[in-house]
């Protein structure tokens, strides 16, 4: 490394020195600058605002969609709590209080007369009645219970109940 | 990648979109619980059924009541209900009915064919000879599991306004029946002696074994002293996809309203 410059090198050095002395701020120069800068700040700013927009966007969908959800699930608890989708997904999980199992009923209404034989048979309802007759209100369920609920005469309304055991 | 960008900026909207269908379809599944059971005596059913989707079988119940009458004579009585079930939920039943034991015996042998359709809210009774289908609105629901009060319209007959006791149900456990996973139990009812004329105490008792997958009873026996012993049992059980017409009414059949 030397302690004195090269002769070129000084000159140039002052020549720079000399030019920078005699510059002065130019008005021009510094309404392009302005100009300039406020074109790119523009152009900078509007694709973070269309980003900010649209985050916003996916933001707001994000929350619809939580609250979207939470609902569907508080709608699947409510119809999990139902007890029929309860017994539906494990019938363990019957409380232990709990009568015995459901079944599906069909009630039918069955015209009947007695026979000579004193029985209550069943008639088809278009023929002529040949004596007293009677409908009968049969229950079938497919738990294997079978049952006779009322027996109502044909021409009254007057019911009658199963009583004797 | 003007599409792309489209697509991306359409994003939102078609998660809203989806979020709001989801929603939607979620509240449409809701089916009512089916009504508690009234208890005292039995009462005619309402036009609630229930409703079971996505177990489809096929299976025939039996149901064999024996009676052994004072001289020492057995009467054995048969009723057979053939059944249906789509994974919809529609149900068909073809009930051959001979007798119905009881105080009052009802000879029937007649088959009556019932098809419940609860989508449409429809059960039809088919009546082959006068090519007649009754018509009776229902009501899709799903059974309370949970109800505290004795199902008391299960097991043996009743006389109305009869008062009887009946005892809290035993669990008797699982076990296996006709392939499939069965939980057990049992229930006793008493009259009490004097309330119908009986000197001593009569002892009742259901005792029923369901089918954990199918959602029906697969095995059940029934006692009652006045009218002996039923048991019934579900036996043939299939669980393809039944035919589509089974749960149809025939076009050559009449719709029309109950006669009463």
């Amino acid at each position: 490394m030397t302690d004195t410059m090269h002769r070129e090198v000084a000159a140039l050095l002052d020549e720079y020195r000399r030019d920078l002395r005699e510059t002065r701020p130019s008005g021009q120069l510094d309404a392009r600058i302005d100009l300039l800068v406020a074109g790119t700040r523009k152009n900078i700013l509007r694709p973070a605002r269309q980003q900010r927009n649209r985050v916003n966007l996916w933001a707001a969908a994000a929350g619809v969609a939580v609250v979207a959800i939470a609902a569907g699930i508080l709608i699947g608890m409510s119809i999990g709590h139902a007890p029929g989708a309860r017994i539906a997904q494990d019938a363990t999980l019957l409380p232990a209080d709990f009568s015995l199992w459901p079944a599906d009923s069909v009630a039918l209404q069955i015209p009947a007369e007695y026979s000579a034989q004193g029985k209550l048979v069943a008639v088809d309802p278009n023929t002529q009645s040949t004596g007293k007759r009677y409908w009968i209100d049969v229950v079938v369920s497919n738990d294997g219970t079978i049952r006779i609920d009322r027996i109502v005469p044909a021409e009254r309304n007057d019911e009658i109940t199963l009583q004797t055991p | 990648m003007k599409s792309r960008c489209r697509l991306r900026d359409r994003a939102p909207w078609l998660a809203l979109a989806l979020c709001w269908v989801v929603a939607q379809a979620a509240g449409a599944d809701e089916v009512p619980v089916c009504p508690a059971p009234t208890g005292g005596a039995p009462a005619m059913p309402s036009n609630s059924v229930r409703l079971v989707t996505g177990v489809p079988y096929s299976a025939l119940g039996t149901s064999e009541t024996i009676t052994i009458l004072p001289d020492g004579r057995r009467v054995v009585r048969q009723n057979i209900i053939r059944q249906w079930r789509d994974s919809d939920g529609r149900t068909r039943s073809e009930i051959s009915l001979t007798t119905i034991a009881g105080p009052l015996p009802l000879e029937l042998n007649t088959t009556v064919t019932v098809i419940d359709d609860p989508a449409a809210g429809q059960r039809y009774l088919l009546q082959p000879g006068g090519r007649v289908a009754v018509t009776v609105p229902i009501v899709p629901c799903r059974p309370d599991p949970v109800s505290r009060e004795p199902d008391l319209t299960v097991g043996p007959p009743r006389p109305a306004h009869l008062t009887m006791r009946v005892s809290a149900p035993v669990t008797l456990g699982e076990r296996t029946v006709a392939g499939q996973t069965v939980a057990g139990r049992r229930i006793e009812a008493t009259i009490p002696a004097g309330a119908v004329g009986n000197s001593k105490p009569i002892q009742m008792s259901a005792e029923q074994w369901y089918g954990k997958d199918l959602q029906v009873v697969i095995e059940a026996t029934y006692r009652d002293p006045r009218t002996g012993e039923t048991r019934y049992r579900l036996s043939d059980i299939e669980r393809a996809e039944p035919d589509a017409r089974l749960f149809q009414v025939p076009d050559t059949y009449r719709k029309q309203p109950p006669p009463r």
